[in-house]
């Protein structure tokens, strides 16, 4: 037997990942009621950097440095992709609501004037970026310096000597340290190593083995696992205890920056009076007046949504937002049409790696101006239902490196549209 | 005869109360556990508990007022009634038992018993029958049935005598000079409308007689008969009882009924040692200490969660009544409800240790599921809370787990633990029925549509809490355990550490990016885990007979 309940908000936010949040953090901080239903642990997969565009024209794959030039030339180019509804200005904006958000949330992250930057991942590769956590920021621009790079002996997804032979191939020596995790103080999970250190005996251990190297090394770069509550100052107190600059690298998944982001949003978010429904599936019930009506459903309980909006932040085929049958991509909870390629044929190229991207990547909702999903004659499909993240079609996010920046720009534009005309 | 028989009755039931407090003192080989720091005399609970049955109180009003009725309507006809040779006569000049406000004061306390014990017998029929699980404790039965015996018989003698000619006209002699040439007729005509006495003779009743006899009765009689309507219950016995009258006074049978209620009487008090009524004795003693409080279940940071053990005197366990209210609060009732096993819950325990008080020795099938029902508990500490009796059953339930209480008896947990996979696997081969059971389980391990989506992200295993504690003694870890079902090796995954550690804490399911039933999952395996493992421990005990 389901408890049922009943819930009335201004704005109910569909989907916990990163536009999800968002659109929950930029809603609730403008004192907006807010529900938010879904699964935040897709966080785990986020690197926990924040990528504006990474790289432009995707069919040249070049690196971007600039990031707010490549936009104007991307909005001129393609009428149809999520930066092209709105302006370089808005989308600086909205990062640095997120900025903010974030630093209120005790969990810094530093943002750039223009430029991307370059940071080191666990693969000894750089990756164009755009915000960062302060803790990976010193991660970038690593020339002229002596480098170590640390890894802790059974930690899978991160070798020091994997990441030194990326950065030898750039021509940059470096020195590897390979750490044994003392018994007791911690084992060999990404979550259950941070843990521990949040120790002061882990932290006391790691220093000494570091100050070994001290003359010899002037940064030292360790796998994001810096502890999840805390990274800043555990960092930092490495530093203060070492007498060097230490960053973190970021890796695979699961992945601790992105856990810190989870927890750092869901924090916040209940202390700003969010209701978080988790693990909710959402059913789309009717609509009564201007309200939308709304199941939220779970194995424990069944609560019935009264809303003024809707914030669709389901994402695509793994967050759930977009089902593929063998004939046709649906939209899952208000069955709204997607686009997508005519045939299933035409989801992919013949080449996996195609520098062109496969179409299927492009699937998603149309949307106008305010991120409102269209329905098949080209109207707004709903008054208030707004779309966000990569649910939003023509949007190749992986290969243009711009899924945050997607996420972040489509959930503040569509929450501040939805504020200044009905609230 | 009657002053051979008291004290016959009154050395027995002291040597009854020597013999059964020998469990106080004699070193119990079952739960020789030293005594582990000091446990807390609880003063303020003793006292309380022994006078006013606090605690029965808290778990039930009605309970409480039930035996509130008993116990002090029985004190009151202990102390001025019974024992009124020592006490009453002594401490109240006008006393004698016919005399207000004792006679009603008599019939009062009879009531309250009477009505107790009504009540009991009552809740003894019906709201056994309600939890089937429980059986009537025929000591307890026996204990209200003699009480009720000892009450109406009383009630009756009171009744009796009321009537009774013969024993108005001992009274007549003994304390007055009236015989029939002073106005005994007269009298009798008084007594007879005033006191229902039933003669053997039609009296003619007249005014003039009836004023005679009134003097009469105010010069010899008032101040030791008050009349009889304050004696409520006996007199309306008397009423209907009266048509019979003249055979009941011919045959005396105020004296049969004397008889009658005093060797009931002498019988209660032989039977107190050895009846439910011990529990008059026990109780205080079992609420006087306590060794592991709820405070001690959840220590504070600073303390080492290894050394609370508690300790008990294991003759408290008799205390028990077998109320049951510890059962109706039993965290695991849902577990009892599943496993149907009645050694889950508390009432059924303590029955089976105090047939090891009493035997040292219980069959190895009981002692099965007492060690599997009691290692089901959580230490929640209700039923410890709630016992009316004030037993520490808490640390009976921690001391029960530390030691086997039956040779070669292991619950399913170590029973497990103690083979590797690859023996558990053997062992459970031709035992799929068992470990697929259409009934009892969700099928979720069965259904490859729950598990199958797992993208072995490792998610589950970093947020476990159980992996964090001791990655050593865990073989396997949960992502593992959901690739273990898809390559179809439920048999094996019913063995691994991982599902018997499992806390269901449901920390793996909430984070699962794709939605799978993790800790559902890891349920249904145990579940199906302890069905296999019991019927195997089951099939050992039938082969070792």
């Amino acid at each position: 037997m389901k408890i049922k309940k009943t819930a009335d908000c201004d704005v109910l936010v569909i989907g916990a990942g990163m536009a999800g949040c968002i659109a929950a953090a930029r809603a609730s901080s403008l004192g907006m009621k807010t529900i938010q239903a879904g699964n935040s642990s897709s966080f785990f997969f986020a690197s926990g950097l924040f990528d504006l565009l990474g790289v432009f024209p995707v069919e040249t794959g070049k690196i971007v440095d600039r990031p707010c030039s490549a936009i104007a030339q991307l909005q001129s180019e393609q009428r149809d992709h999520p930066y092209s509804k709105t302006t370089v200005d808005q989308i600086k904006e909205g990062f640095e609501f997120l900025a903010s958000f974030l630093d209120s949330a005790s969990l810094p992250y530093s943002l750039p004037g223009t430029d991307n930057r370059h940071i080191l991942t666990s693969l000894g590769t750089f990756k164009p970026t755009y915000m960062v956590p302060q803790t990976v920021s010193k991660g970038c621009n690593l020339e002229e310096k002596n480098i170590l790079i640390v890894d802790f002996k059974g930690l899978r997804g991160f070798s020091a000597k994997q990441v030194a032979a990326g950065l030898a191939t750039k021509n940059r020596q470096t020195q590897v340290l390979s750490i044994e995790v003392p018994e007791n103080l911690g084992n060999l999970n990404p979550v259950h190593l941070a843990t521990a250190f949040e120790k002061k005996e882990f932290i006391q251990h790691l220093a000494d083995k570091l100050l070994k190297f001290s003359g010899k090394a002037d940064i030292v770069g360790l796998p994001a696992v810096c502890g999840i509550h805390n990274s800043l100052e555990i960092t930092e107190s490495l530093e203060k205890k070492t007498g060097m600059d230490v960053f973190e690298i970021p890796g695979m998944p699961p992945s601790i920056p992105g856990l810190r982001l989870k927890n750092a949003f869901e924090k916040k978010l209940s202390g700003l009076g969010t209701l978080f429904l988790s693990n909710a599936k959402i059913i789309f019930h009717a609509m009564e007046k201007d309200h939308f009506i709304l199941r939220a459903v779970n194995d424990n309980f069944e609560t019935r949504i009264k809303a003024q909006g809707v914030i669709l932040a389901t994402g695509r085929f793994p967050g759930g937002g977009l089902f593929a049958r063998r004939d046709i991509i649906l939209e899952t909870v208000f069955d709204l049409p997607v686009f997508q390629p005519e045939t299933r044929e035409m989801w992919h190229q013949l080449n996996f790696l195609d520098p062109k991207g496969h179409l299927i990547n492009q699937a998603g909702l149309e949307t106008d101006e305010m991120f409102r999903p269209l329905d098949k004659a080209g109207k707004p499909a709903f008054e208030n239902l707004y779309a966000a993240g990569s649910i939003i079609a023509h949007n190749d996010w992986t290969r243009l490196k711009c899924g945050a920046g997607v996420a972040c720009i489509s959930a503040y534009t569509a929450v501040n549209s939805f504020y200044k005309r009905h609230l | 005869m009657f002053q051979t028989a008291l004290y016959i009755a009154i050395s027995l039931s002291l040597i009854g109360l020597l013999y059964q407090s020998r469990f106080f003192f004699k070193e119990n080989r079952r739960f020789p556990g030293k005594k582990r720091g000091h446990g807390t005399w609880q003063i303020k609970l003793f006292l309380l508990n022994t006078l006013f049955q606090i605690k029965l109180f808290k778990a039930g009003r009605l309970r409480w007022l039930i035996h509130f009725l008993v116990a002090s309507g029985f004190v009151y006809l202990l102390i001025f009634h019974a024992l009124d040779d020592v006490t009453s006569f002594n401490w109240f000049q006008s006393y004698q038992s016919p005399v207000d406000p004792f006679q009603f004061l008599r019939n009062l306390a009879g009531l309250f018993v009477l009505a107790g014990c009504l009540g009991f017998l009552f809740r003894r029929m019906f709201f056994f029958a309600l939890l089937k699980q429980r059986k009537i404790h025929l000591k307890g039965l026996f204990t209200i049935l003699l009480i009720l015996m000892v009450i109406v018989s009383g009630f009756l003698l009171e009744a009796v005598k009321i009537m009774s000619e013969p024993v108005f006209l001992e009274m007549v002699e003994e304390y007055s000079d009236i015989d029939e040439t002073t106005g005994l007729e007269d009298l009798k005509i008084y007594w007879e409308r005033q006191y229902h006495v039933v003669f053997n003779e039609t009296l003619l009743i007249t005014e003039e007689k009836f004023g005679a006899g009134k003097q009469l009765n105010e010069k010899f009689c008032i101040e030791c008969h008050s009349p009889v309507k304050s004696a409520f219950i006996s007199r309306s016995i008397t009423l209907p009882l009266k048509k019979t009258g003249i055979f009941l006074n011919r045959h005396r049978a105020d004296h049969l009924v004397y008889a009658v209620h005093y060797f009931l009487s002498l019988l209660m008090l032989v039977c107190l040692p050895f009846s439910r009524l011990f529990h008059i004795f026990l109780i205080p003693v079992a609420s006087l200490e306590k060794n592991l409080t709820k405070e001690h279940l959840y220590p504070g940071p600073d303390q080492d969660p290894d050394q609370i053990q508690g300790y008990i005197n294991t003759a408290t366990v008799l205390a028990c009544t077998n109320c049951g209210f510890c059962s109706n609060v039993c965290s695991v009732m849902p577990n009892f409800l599943i496993t149907k096993n009645i050694h889950i819950l508390p009432h059924a325990k303590i029955a089976a240790v105090k047939q090891l008080l009493h035997h040292a020795h219980l069959e190895p099938e009981t002692g099965y599921w007492l060690q599997s029902g009691n290692g089901d508990c959580t230490f929640c500490h209700n039923c410890a809370d709630i016992c009316p009796s004030g037993i520490d059953l808490q640390s009976l339930w921690g001391l029960l787990n530390q030691k086997p209480v039956a040779d070669g008896v292991e619950n399913n947990h170590t029973f497990i633990e103690k083979l590797s996979l690859k023996q558990w696997t053997d062992l459970t081969s031709g035992k799929e029925p068992l470990l697929s059971a259409q009934n009892t389980t969700t099928q979720l391990a069965d259904n490859g549509a729950s598990f199958g989506n797992c993208i072995q992200c490792t998610i589950c295993t970093n947020v476990c809490p159980v992996v964090e504690y001791d990655i050593d003694s865990n073989d396997y870890t949960p992502q593992q355990i959901m690739n273990l079902l898809r390559l179809g090796k439920k048999h094996l995954a019913t063995g691994t550490r991982m599902v018997w550690n499992c806390l269901t804490c449901y920390t793996c399911q909430e984070y699962c990016p794709q939605g799978i039933k993790i800790a559902d999952i890891m349920i249904e395996l145990r579940n199906n885990g302890h069905l296999a493992a019991t019927a195997i421990q089951l099939e050992n005990f039938k082969k070792a007979e």
